[in-house]
């Protein structure tokens, strides 16, 4: 987008590092307090969006993303599946029930992330006239 | 608590109604990311941290962010003016046709051309094509456009005369007009 104003494309591009912490932290947080996947994921997304919008990102490869998304898709299937019917005990032998989670939310969180920005990308690229 | 709770009530009611009665596109998707915002305040003080920070990601960044590009790319509006014979009455046509257009938010994008019309039918994109010909306007709105109905509130608006200004909408099949 280079017809947008330097302030917005300023502004964006310092927001990307502080927006990417965040996310993340809200994903890892989400194992044991307030937080969770589904938001940051949609944190991680609003990165790549405001990668875009500073000018820089312009190559995201939509293909990539939604191969990723299908992929993740297919492991948080997996590893639900695996454990259900074990009612964690075996996880709390070992103590890693929290582990268990924090891996599912980071799964979610990328999950979302590449499904928020396939809608973002696809409706920059291509809806067009 | 209470009170701060009541206050930020009444502020979802005003933006929500500033929303609604705006009358400028751009200002109502302003209205609606404060909106986000000051209900995700309102989740966090009924103690709902988790739905409070996917409103306040989804309302008032993604959704913001989405609609302010979508505004973005539907602005412009393109013109084609294929001027047979130029005189004053169609003059004042197109400088009262963009007029309406900028108050409206649009970007008017006039192009004067002296194509042939059903060629420029097939080839060129627009949003309306105005021929000009033996004291008569004729505006044909492109099947790919999504600005029909703006054209067909403004001749309302206006009250033309049939007889000087008729308007067509083409859709996909009859683009191959013959008049």
């Amino acid at each position: 987008m280079k017809d947008n104003s330097q302030i917005i494309m300023s502004t964006t591009k310092l927001l990307v590092p502080i927006s990417l912490i965040f996310g993340i932290y809200v994903i890892i947080n989400g194992a044991s307090g307030v937080g969770g996947g589904f938001q940051g994921g949609a944190i991680l997304s609003v990165v790549l969006m405001f990668r875009w919008l500073s000018g820089e990102g312009q190559g995201n490869s939509l293909v990539t993303l939604r191969n990723m998304e299908k992929a993740l898709m297919l492991l948080i299937l997996l590893f639900s599946v695996v454990l259900i019917g074990q009612n964690m005990q075996i996880l709390k032998e070992y103590n890693l029930d929290q582990a268990w989670l924090l891996l599912i939310n980071i799964l979610i969180g990328l999950k979302v992330c590449c499904g928020l920005s396939i809608i973002f990308f696809r409706f920059v690229f291509y809806e067009a006239r | 608590m209470m009170i701060a709770r009541y206050i930020l009530y009444f502020i979802l009611i005003v933006t929500a109604f500033l929303t609604v009665q705006g009358k400028r596109l751009r200002n109502s998707v302003i209205y609606l990311g404060i909106f986000s915002l000051v209900s995700s305040l309102v989740y966090l003080l009924l103690y709902a941290p988790d739905v409070a920070i996917a409103e306040a990601i989804i309302g008032c960044t993604i959704s913001v962010i989405l609609f302010l590009t979508a505004l973005k790319k539907y602005k412009t509006f393109v013109i084609y003016y294929v001027p047979e014979d130029d005189d004053a009455h169609s003059r004042e046509f197109l400088l009262s046709f963009e007029k309406y257009l900028a108050k409206n938010e649009f970007g008017p994008q006039l192009i004067h051309t002296s194509l042939d019309d059903s060629h420029l039918h097939d080839t060129e994109r627009f949003d309306v094509l105005i021929v000009h010909q033996a004291d008569q306007m004729i505006l044909y709105s492109s099947a790919s456009s999504y600005h029909s109905p703006l054209i067909r509130t403004f001749l309302e608006n206006k009250q033309y005369d049939e007889e000087k200004v008729s308007y067509f909408s083409l859709s996909s099949e009859d683009v191959e007009y013959e008049d």
